[in-house]
């Protein structure tokens, strides 16, 4: 399992084991993490498992495709770190990665 | 004929029989080479039956888009937003959202639970009860029409209207082209006389206010929006409703293990809306040549997405047919998948805990009338057409 770590804007923390291969949605989602919606379920097409992936980290997440940039317009506070989470899957490299979620994903 | 896969089939959710048992054709489609099946009804449509297969339909919007309209049939009119694709879509459903939220659901319970008690005050004294026509059916247009703005004295006419509506496209096309007109319409002239009322916090007036894609709606886009609602509203949680309230009269077992608390009411409803299915099918077409598990699809051909398929496969739910409210049915397909996953579900979801919790709060020993037989309407929703019940009576609780 790897250790995953999202972290609210208002500083709470919730610190997640997540299967490789299940994206950093399905992660946050099974484990209730309650910043991340997931509304469409992983189809890239609702834009509520909107993240922040800290500069440090960014190497293995890779970037976003065109698709993925198309959806993250309706993003709140979008900037250049933010990704949608059901894009991402997990990997054991990912072990102890912070994730930074918006203040609202509508 | 080119050897393939594909079993050929003759199903049609509009054919009363299909409706009566949808679920034969899809388990013997299943059991084929593949599990898609191919039907020579309606214009021809595609139809995966697998759990995977309905998921990928619905999530794969660039492969099989919604943009040829989310019936089959056609509707008259488009109903919006079903029939976009993202990211127009998302753009509408983005604005819509904050009236569906959970918060809003259960901000709304204690007026949901007042339709659900008035309507049971007008039979409780009597003992018995059409539970269809006398509660669920009703339910779903006091607890929507209100909201989008139908004057009480409207309502019965226009409810009755819009679920005739729903069941009878192909029974009877030419009152439903009537009656599609009429409901056109009532609905339109509601949209425009809204303009120049009070502003109001809801739906219809978010519909007047707000931009959808960079501008603002005109009557018939709003009416288009309402008649979605209305549709999607209607047959749709009464038929969970009524389900449930069959499976829970044939099961006193059940009904005694949630009323103890032995089965938890969250779990529960999940496994109720997952073996009731009220809305069957949904299309969509391929927009390129694409397999899907093992069918070769060609481009520009139908789709239909069947939910109830995909909450009958046995490798996802075990022991599909079965109604078995302790087990984790939460990754049902009733609401769909993908950026169209039901807008409405945490307001189906009060409404339905509040209807099963409140009938066997008031009537907790209800049975059905000796003899009945379900009869399931055909469509897009699968509903039970009736069910008498019997119980002892008791007070009416309203003022």
């Amino acid at each position: 399992m790897v250790k995953i770590r999202y972290v609210d804007q208002d500083g709470s923390t919730h610190e997640v084991e997540a299967a490789p291969g299940i994206s950093l949605m399905e992660a946050a989602v099974k484990n209730g993490v309650a910043s991340i919606e997931g509304e469409c379920g992983g189809a890239c097409a609702c834009a509520t498992c909107h993240v922040y992936i800290p500069a440090e980290w960014q190497g293995l997440t890779g970037t976003a495709s065109e698709d993925e940039q198309m959806m993250l317009e309706f993003g709140i506070d979008v900037d250049g770190r933010s990704r949608l989470g059901c894009q991402i899957a997990v990997t054991p490299a990912m072990d102890g990665m912070t994730v930074l979620t918006p203040r609202s994903q509508r | 004929m080119a050897d393939t896969p594909v079993t050929e089939t003759h199903y049609n959710h509009h054919d009363p029989a299909f409706a009566q048992d949808p679920y034969a054709v899809f388990s013997e489609v299943r059991a084929g080479r593949c599990p898609v099946g191919h039907s020579d009804q309606l214009g021809g449509f595609y139809f995966p039956t697998s759990y995977e297969g309905v998921k990928r339909v619905f999530s794969d919007f660039r492969t099989f888009t919604s943009t040829e309209g989310a019936g089959l049939p056609d509707q008259l009119v488009r109903l919006l937003p079903v029939d976009l694709d993202p990211p127009q879509h998302t753009r509408w459903r983005r604005v819509l959202n904050r009236f569906f939220t959970l918060e809003a659901a259960n901000e709304d319970r204690p007026r949901i639970q007042q339709v659900a008690d008035t309507l049971i005050d007008d039979f409780i004294e009597r003992g018995e009860a059409d539970a269809v026509n006398e509660l669920t059916r009703p339910f779903l247009a006091m607890t929507m029409l209100p909201v989008l703005g139908v004057p009480i004295e409207d309502r019965k006419e226009i409810g009755e209207k819009l679920l005739w509506m729903v069941h009878n496209r192909l029974v009877d096309h030419e009152g439903w082209m009537a009656c599609y007109q009429e409901i056109d319409a009532y609905l339109t002239g509601l949209m425009a006389k809204r303009r120049t009322d009070t502003p109001r916090n809801d739906l219809v007036q978010c519909l007047i206010d707000e931009e959808f894609d960079g501008r603002k709606l005109t009557d018939t886009e709003g009416y288009q929006v309402i008649l979605l609602t209305l549709f999607g509203a209607l047959d749709s949680t009464s038929s969970a409703m009524s389900g449930s309230l069959l499976h829970l009269a044939r099961h006193p077992e059940d009904r005694a293990r949630l009323m103890s608390g032995e089965v938890s009411w969250e779990g529960a409803l999940e496994e109720f809306i997952r073996f009731t299915t009220p809305i069957q099918a949904l299309r969509r077409q391929t927009t390129q040549p694409t397999v899907l598990e093992g069918a070769e699809l060609p481009q520009g051909v139908n789709v239909l997405a069947l939910c109830g398929a995909a909450n009958r496969d046995p490798a996802k739910f075990p022991e599909p047919d079965r109604c078995l409210i302790d087990r984790d049915a939460r990754e049902h397909m009733s609401f769909g998948a993908g950026g169209h996953v039901c807008i409405g579900r945490f307001f189906a979801r009060a409404m339905l805990e509040t209807c099963l919790k409140t009938v066997l709060r008031r009537m907790s020993d209800y049975q059905l009338q000796p003899g009945f037989e379900p009869q399931y309407t055909p469509s897009e929703a699968r509903a039970l057409r009736t069910l008498p019940i019997t119980f002892t009576p008791g007070p009416k609780v309203g003022a």
